[in-house]
């Protein structure tokens, strides 16, 4: 019997599931993780428990501590799913031609909405620059303390699927997994799982899978960060090499198989934030 | 002991709808009726 103390015990641990018709057409064993089991129904909540009791760790939060972050989408539902259950407040910056349904589900999780008009990242006023001004002038204010989740660059986004995600596929495979695949928006879920991967055997191989014509298709196959037309997924696409993904760029590079067919036959409906950051 | 069901946000247009309790005259939980009171960082762009 598990009878978990908080809801925080219960992200993670999720269950791989076999994808028919993707097993069929290969020919292999093609296993999806069940990420939308989480409670906050994304991967994301993994990267939120360990970005807070990351800042918890270097004394930056105490209980009733503000967390702020530019996001769209399942960041901010994890984020503010591990903050009310740690008794933190968290205050997201969206652009305002968001979705009502998204601005809602933050709503409805307790979270303290910042609508602001949606701009290029290149713009200081992009929703994801202003977060970032937001928690410095708020980490002035607030009594106990602000951070700037920073999803983007935080390297405890990462660590979180380099300790739990990899470690569950490498354990519910009995270490029979070949390959890992995923598509990349912070980078953290892939530049984690393959270094977590990695750490048990260096030669599962790494895949990214970006939609065509963004830049880190384009950066793997032919060295440069260049993109190219428009795309309506949402949340991955990135047009930078993210902290996330840096330090480990090189045994990404060499790890991943070049994508001789099109990747972007693979369209993720994962979201994290809107496609405007070129 | 209970049960949690579901996650609720099937209701959203209804139980969770500031409109939709209005409506009917029930209260409406003050975590959707806060506005924020932040003031937005804007920078002056030419």
């Amino acid at each position: 019997m598990t009878v978990h103390p908080s809801v925080l015990e219960a992200i993670g641990n999720t269950p791989l599931i076999k994808l028919k018709g993707a097993s069929e057409a290969t020919g292999s064993t093609i296993l999806g993780k069940a990420e939308f089991l989480n409670p906050g129904q994304s991967v994301k909540d993994r990267a939120a428990l360990y970005i807070i009791r990351d800042a918890e760790k270097q004394g930056l939060l105490r209980p009733g501590g503000v967390i702020v972050e530019g996001t769209a989408g399942n960041t901010g539902i994890g984020l503010t799913l591990v903050a009310k259950a740690l008794g933190y407040r968290t205050v997201i910056v969206i652009p305002e031609t968001q979705s009502q349904e998204k601005k809602d589900a933050l709503k409805l999780l307790g979270a303290e909405l910042v609508e602001v008009p949606a701009v290029p990242y290149k713009n200081p006023n992009n929703y994801v620059k202003v977060s970032g001004r937001l928690a410095e002038q708020l980490a002035k204010t607030e009594p106990n303390g602000a951070i700037w989740a920073n999803q983007f660059d935080n390297v405890a986004n990462r660590q979180a699927h380099i300790e739990t995600t990899a470690k569950e596929i490498w354990d519910d495979t009995n270490g029979k997994v070949d390959g890992f695949i995923c598509s990349v928006g912070s980078g953290g879920t892939l530049a984690g799982v393959a270094m977590g991967l990695h750490a048990f055997n260096k030669d599962i191989k790494i895949g990214i899978a970006d939609p065509e014509g963004a830049a880190l298709y384009e950066f793997y196959k032919n060295g440069e960060l260049k993109s190219s037309g428009s795309s309506i997924t949402e949340g991955i696409g990135q047009g930078r090499i993210t902290a996330s993904t840096s330090s480990n760029m090189r045994a990404c590079a060499s790890a991943a198989p070049r994508p001789s067919t099109s990747p972007a036959r693979f369209v993720s409906p994962g979201i994290s934030v809107p496609d405007i950051r070129s | 002991m209970t049960i949690l069901c579901d996650y609720g946000n099937r209701y959203q247009s209804k139980l969770f709808n500031p409109d939709f309790l209005k409506s009917k005259g029930l209260p409406l939980p003050a975590y959707l009726a806060k506005r924020t009171e932040i003031a937005v960082p804007y920078e002056t762009t030419a």
